[in-house]
């Protein structure tokens, strides 16, 4: 996988491409606007990570070139402004992600990936959490190596709250992502099929759980000892 | 202790109305005086004119005394002025003619001489000369009012007193005049009052320019700075003071936006340092020294980040078409949060009603104040608990509840200062704030228009309340 990184600060360029590297992608760094511009023109990449203030050109302009001419390319806004709007225009020009600084180095690699994945350009295989592990390629989930009898919809449930661990995942994001031509649904459906998962994911013993936040949704998370 | 600003329209009016009053009084005092010099002089002129008739009317007797032959024209004339006279000899003071209703003389002899024994009611009113005295009687028609005119003339070598009386009555055109003055004197009143209409009336209509620029005015504010008050149609006296002020205007519009461009910078020069050292540790091994170096930084992060969002504040320009949805706000808080809580074996539950409560205001400035405030409950509420969000539309508010030990009463109203921090919290760990969390919250939560509120939970935690303004409570009961 390669990312590109447009970022000024030379030793934050450096660090974010250590960072990356042991993560196991491949990155080049440049430092302006132009050089950026240069390097997505001779090499195709995966990612661009973009800093907004560069010290030739708002980072924007580089993005809105890439949108201007349909290049889908996933692109993650890295910025120290936290303006008023700034996020919304990074958003409304074209920008996929946008990470504010400083940020940890953990969440920028989860960002990275979870960006190829949405964009389909690298779906990991094999998903792992704890020892819960889902092939998305088989569509099979295995708790310490023992495959996990699930139904489809359980399946479509798990695949959601995986590539969003440790995150929220909303109940209307779930009816939509398993329901999503059924008009009329039970209010409950997705209580029932969330209290179903995460009894069978006790009965294999896994240590990964489904956390239910009244009203917000629910967490895929290792449970704490 | 302020006092009431003097109204200018009152102060002109008070003083219109003394000035005037002086001057209506002035001029009639001088009237007055003027009428009284010209009437004397009338009525003694008209008395000197009767006494030279009766003179002129004397005519030498067939005794050595005169006799009266009053010609036709000068009855006429003493019948309409209703004149009483007499003609006394010159030595003994006997009385040889009069008009028939007078016994007495009108100015006895002993009088001309001097004043000592006058008869009763009778006085000198002025000497003129030796030969002619002049005097006020109430003896006469019932106790009228006479003046009279007793002149000493000298016939064929004898002595004769001749003496005239009448009222001013009919000596007088004083009561035309006198109604005439009354008229005038009426028309002062509507005069003053409709002058003093006038002035005010003047007053205020060069006042308006004024007005419409102090209600310009108090629309200026850091959401406004680029209004200016309108000097057209303003006063020249008024037009340095309003010039002067929208001068300061601009310098206070020039500072503002340098502090704000300076915000802008020092967040940029601030974030970025963090984001490197940030990014630097994470990548060291994994050690006591590395987690302790994560936890300063987390908290000099913290504290950098709090500052920036207080001086933000001061910059903060909530835009008239700025909106947000309080259900959309707790979610994305509650979202944002929830991992952390889940991390820290807390929960998070959120109870939003089926539609969007809009308010009046800035996304995400509130996102960050609701989060200071779910973030400090998440602090006290106790492992295995929940902290609630609870959205509601009437009043519009967003309310926070944690399990914790609740806020003693005697602390809540320090809880929202500037880094004010309970002892309860002082037990270290790295989610101990800066302090501030809370004053940011009072202080976005002002910026609004709405107030954080803080009392106890149902199950004796703390609750946060969030109150906004909506049109239905605009003042935010």
């Amino acid at each position: 996988m390669r990312v590109l990184l447009v970022e000024d600060n030379e030793r934050l360029a450096g660090l974010i491409r250590t960072g990356l590297d042991k993560a196991g992608f491949a990155v080049d760094t440049w430092g302006t606007a132009a050089e950026g511009r240069e390097a997505l023109s001779a090499t195709p990449y995966d990612v661009l990570i973009l800093d907004l203030g560069l010290p030739d050109e708002d980072g924007l302009v580089l993005l809105r070139e890439l949108r201007a001419r349909h290049d889908t390319l996933p692109v993650l806004i890295l910025t120290a402004r936290d303006g008023t709007g700034d996020r919304v225009r990074g958003l409304n020009e074209g920008a996929d992600d946008y990470l504010l600084k400083p940020f940890a180095m953990e969440e920028l690699v989860a960002r990275v990936r979870a960006l190829l994945r949405r964009s389909g350009r690298a779906l990991e295989a094999v998903l792992t959490l704890g020892n819960l592990q889902f092939n998305s390629a088989f569509r099979e989930a295995r708790v310490s190596g023992r495959v996990l009898p699930l139904t489809r919809r359980e399946l479509d449930a798990l695949e959601l709250l995986f590539r969003r661990a440790g995150r929220v995942v909303s109940k209307a994001a779930l009816e939509e992502a398993i329901y999503p031509f059924d008009k009329e649904i039970a209010s409950n459906a997705i209580e029932v099929l969330m209290h179903r998962l995460r009894k069978r994911l006790r009965t294999a013993e896994s240590n990964v759980g489904i956390q239910t936040m009244r009203g917000i949704g629910y967490i895929l998370a290792e449970t704490q000892s | 202790m302020t006092r009431a600003p003097r109204s200018l329209l009152r102060t002109i009016a008070l003083w219109l109305l003394v000035v005037m009053t002086v001057g209506v009084t002035l001029t009639g005092l001088l009237m007055y005086w003027q009428f009284h010099t010209d009437n004397a002089l009338v009525r003694l002129q008209t008395l000197r004119g009767q006494a030279d008739l009766l003179a002129e009317a004397l005519r030498p007797g067939t005794d050595g005394h005169p006799v009266l032959v009053i010609p036709d024209r000068t009855a006429a004339l003493f019948k309409a002025y209703a004149t009483h006279y007499d003609v006394l000899d010159g030595n003994n003071g006997r009385m040889l003619q009069a008009s028939p209703e007078l016994t007495e003389p009108l100015w006895p002899l002993s009088m001309q001489k001097s004043a000592a024994s006058r008869p009763t009611g009778t006085w000198p009113f002025r000497h003129h000369s030796n030969r002619e005295v002049y005097f006020v009687t109430t003896v006469l028609d019932g106790g009228e009012l006479h003046y009279g005119l007793s002149r000493i003339i000298v016939l064929n070598k004898y002595p004769y007193l001749v003496q005239v009386a009448s009222t001013d009555r009919e000596m007088l055109l004083d009561s035309e005049v006198e109604e005439y003055l009354d008229h005038i004197g009426w028309f002062w009143l509507p005069f003053i009052l409709v002058l003093l209409g006038v002035n005010i009336l003047v007053i205020h209509r060069g006042l308006a320019p004024l007005r419409r620029a102090s209600a310009l005015a108090e629309t200026i504010g850091p959401h406004g700075l680029a209004e200016r008050l309108p000097l057209e149609d303003m006063p020249s006296e008024i037009y340095p003071l309003v010039e002067a002020v929208n001068q300061a205007f601009d310098r206070i519009e020039t500072a503002y936006n340098a502090q704000r461009d300076f915000l802008a910078d020092v967040t940029h020069e601030l974030r970025t340092p963090l984001a490197v050292m940030k990014a630097h540790l994470s990548l060291q091994e994994e050690s006591s020294d590395t987690r302790a170096l994560m936890g300063d930084l987390a908290q000099l992060e913290r504290l950098v980040l709090q500052l920036l969002d207080v001086a933000r504040l001061d910059v903060l320009r909530i835009g008239e078409l700025d909106q947000a949805d309080l259900c959309t706000l707790a979610r994305e808080v509650a979202e944002y949060l929830a991992p952390l809580a889940l991390r820290r074996d807390r929960a998070i539950a959120l109870f939003v009603p089926g539609r969007p409560v809009p308010v009046h205001g800035i996304d995400e400035v509130l996102f960050r104040a609701l989060r200071n405030v779910v973030e400090n409950a998440l602090t006290h509420t106790p492992p295995g608990t929940e902290v609630r969000i609870t959205v509601t539309a009437a009043p519009a508010a967003i309310i926070v509840e944690d399990q914790g030990p609740g806020i003693a009463e005697e602390d809540r109203a320090a809880l929202f200062t500037r880094f004010w921090q309970k002892r309860r919290d002082r037990r270290g760990g790295n989610n101990r704030g800066a302090g501030l969390g809370l004053a940011i919250v009072a202080r976005t939560m002002q910026e609004h228009g709405g107030r954080v509120e803080v009392d106890r939970a149902m199950g004796g935690g703390a609750r946060f309340t969030l109150i906004f303004p909506t049109r239905d409570h605009p003042y935010c009961l």
